[in-house]
């Protein structure tokens, strides 16, 4: 089964041809990083916009670099939810119209479907039941799947996603958008262990997820020692927070240990939970995925530490990390396969 | 055009919307969207339930018309989609036509009087918000409509600067909406387009343009504003 995925959620505007759920024959994605960065974070009227206009060159693009004509496509899916409701509409409107007009079924996915599915289609000896831990500039969530169109959430941030932390502490360090890769390589070189950023709690049932803190003990920590960041460079989350850094005497920051001791926190605060997951469950399979999950510290360390419990973590490649069609049309596979289609009549539902 | 020539009509620019069929000129069949707001969910279908009225196939449409503002962002972005993916897998033109047309078409179909007036200066107001209105102005000579101000967004006390020596009136969300503080006769009920309004203005204003469009030329959409730069964080939401 050829299924044609559309994904117009947030920031990528992204289409895929992808056989039998796994086999993926194109995947073109239009990042916006570049349209969104001045501004320090996404924009949703600049994304909506870009994705009209973005959508169908894209579409083209993908048949002839494919060579598959949409009329061989057996099944059209997009992302109708969850996601920024003026950028989802316009994939889905693109999704639904097109299965109008070829005359086929349609499907329409749910996003974190995409992001679960994406490390089984690198891993087919993934198992059910597994755990994802599903990490990404929206999404901090872990889910059990006991198959593959059913995720169940056993664990969430209370507020702050992984990435807005890594984008927001980013930005405090000067290092601009998008934070995670940003801080990735500043941290390369640096000590994880120079400053010690706490882990906040575990929580009663050990899978407390929370972020914030960690964002607020960053920026203590820079003001306590009177380190600044170039004027200019950084948008910060808020006005005030920016006037208490610049009105500082300066010093050299040093940045990479500094971010590469963020970054020890921020993948502690996530391999703590998805651990406690694994024992509370049982299960010992765990998907690793989202736009974070591409953060190398990340997979390495998540992988050994789970290794020593006898857990398996199966990352999903990087380029299905972040937000991508071809996972959208993996997922959809399985719903398909199922005759779980959708009307013409479907819509959208934001966050 | 030819005269046998199938063309669909498609609007979702405002609180109404919904898709329309003609047949050469003639309107085969009009599938309005009665749900406010609910482009995203109703086009779709509605697209679908009137080719079926119209018993014509989707490969026998010949050209697409769709409104391409100014109007709500989502609203134009929805029918944009809808229409220039239809006439992606039909390799046919998309012909984009302005709200302002057609909300004069709807105008004139609607209200019988206005077919016999004499010279009237037609002002289609868009509610912009912001306590501002999107508006233009026409000249209507009981049979022509010719075009006299190009768009414009104006506070509500401006409209009568647009309207010329003729008798003038006032119509549409925006003229409804602050019809206390407009100086100019204002229309009594709320004009909103519909789609066979958008093929209407479309064959009066455009009529050499459907086939000599080529298949995959863009619509520019008209929006009422440059664009809203705030981040998803400013705003305080997440996604």
């Amino acid at each position: 089964m050829l299924i044609l995925g559309i994904e117009t959620s947030c920031d990528e505007t992204a289409v895929a041809l992808v056989r039998d759920g796994r086999e993926i024959v194109a995947s073109l994605v239009s990042s916006q990083i570049e349209l969104h960065a001045p501004y320090g974070g996404v924009v949703p009227e600049v994304a909506c916009r870009a994705h009209a206009e973005w959508l169908l060159p894209l579409l083209e693009k993908l048949c002839a670099e494919s060579g598959v004509a949409l009329k061989d496509v057996d099944v059209i899916a997009a992302t109708a939810r969850p996601g920024l409701i003026g950028a989802l509409l316009v994939g889905l409107t693109t999704g639904k119209t097109l299965a109008l007009a070829l005359d086929k079924p349609f499907v329409g996915v749910d996003h974190i479907d995409g992001h679960v599915h994406a490390p089984r289609m690198a891993h087919p000896d993934m198992e059910f039941p597994h755990l994802s831990l599903v990490v990404s500039g929206g999404h901090t969530e872990i889910y059990r799947s006991d198959s593959f169109t059913h995720k169940e959430l056993i664990a969430s941030t209370a507020d702050d996603a992984a990435g807005e932390c890594f984008d927001k502490v980013a930005a405090l360090l000067g290092l601009g958008y998008p934070g995670g890769p940003r801080i990735e390589k500043a941290a390369r070189g640096g000590n994880p262990a120079v400053i010690d950023f706490p882990r906040g709690s575990a929580g009663a049932d050990g899978m407390a997820i929370s972020f914030s803190g960690l964002k607020t003990a960053v920026l203590r920590f820079m003001q306590a020692r009177n380190y600044t960041v170039k004027a200019g460079r950084p948008r910060l989350e808020r006005e005030a927070m920016k006037e208490e850094i610049t009105k500082t005497i300066p010093l050299p920051l040093p940045l990479a240990d500094l971010a590469a001791s963020f970054q020890e926190a921020a993948v502690d605060m996530l391999i703590r939970p998805t651990l406690k997951a694994c024992e509370r469950t049982g299960i010992s399979c765990v998907g690793l995925t989202g736009g974070v999950a591409a953060n190398q510290r990340l997979r390495e360390k998540l992988t050994s530490e789970a290794k020593k419990r006898g857990i398996d973590i199966y990352a999903a490649p990087k380029d299905l990390c972040t937000d991508n069609a071809a996972f959208i049309a993996g997922a959809a596979h399985h719903f398909a396969r199922e005759g779980r289609f959708d009307p013409l009549d479907l819509d959208a539902v934001p966050n | 055009m030819n005269a046998d020539a199938v063309i669909l009509a498609i609007e979702s620019s405002g609180e109404s919307g919904g898709a329309a069929v003609f047949v050469g000129r003639e309107l085969r069949a009009e599938v309005p969207i009665s749900a406010r707001r609910s482009h995203g969910q109703n086009l779709v279908p509605a697209i679908r339930d009137a080719l079926a009225q119209a018993k014509v196939r989707g490969e026998d449409v010949s050209a697409v018309v769709v409104n391409e503002g100014p109007g709500s962002y989502t609203g134009l972005r929805v029918g944009l989609a809808a229409a220039e993916t239809f006439a992606f897998v039909h390799k046919i033109p998309v012909v984009g036509i302005g709200a302002m047309e057609a909300m004069c078409e709807e105008l004139l179909r609607s209200d019988a009087l206005l077919k016999s007036s004499g010279a009237l200066c037609l002002i289609p107001c868009l509610d912009a918000r912001q306590d501002e209105v999107m508006a233009a102005a026409f000249l209507w000579d009981g049979t022509k409509l010719t075009r006299t101000q190009h768009d414009m967004l104006v506070i509500p006390e401006q409209l009568g600067r647009l309207a010329g020596k003729d008798e003038a009136l006032a119509f549409g969300s925006g003229a409804f909406v602050y019809r206390g503080r407009i100086s100019l006769p204002v229309h009594a009920e709320n004009v909103e387009i519909l789609p066979a309004s958008v093929g209407l203005a479309a064959f009066r204003h455009k009529p050499d343009t459907f086939f000599e469009t080529a298949p995959g030329a863009r619509v520019q959409l008209r929006y009422f504003r440059p664009v809203m730069a705030k981040t998803i964080v400013e705003r305080g939401g997440s996604v």
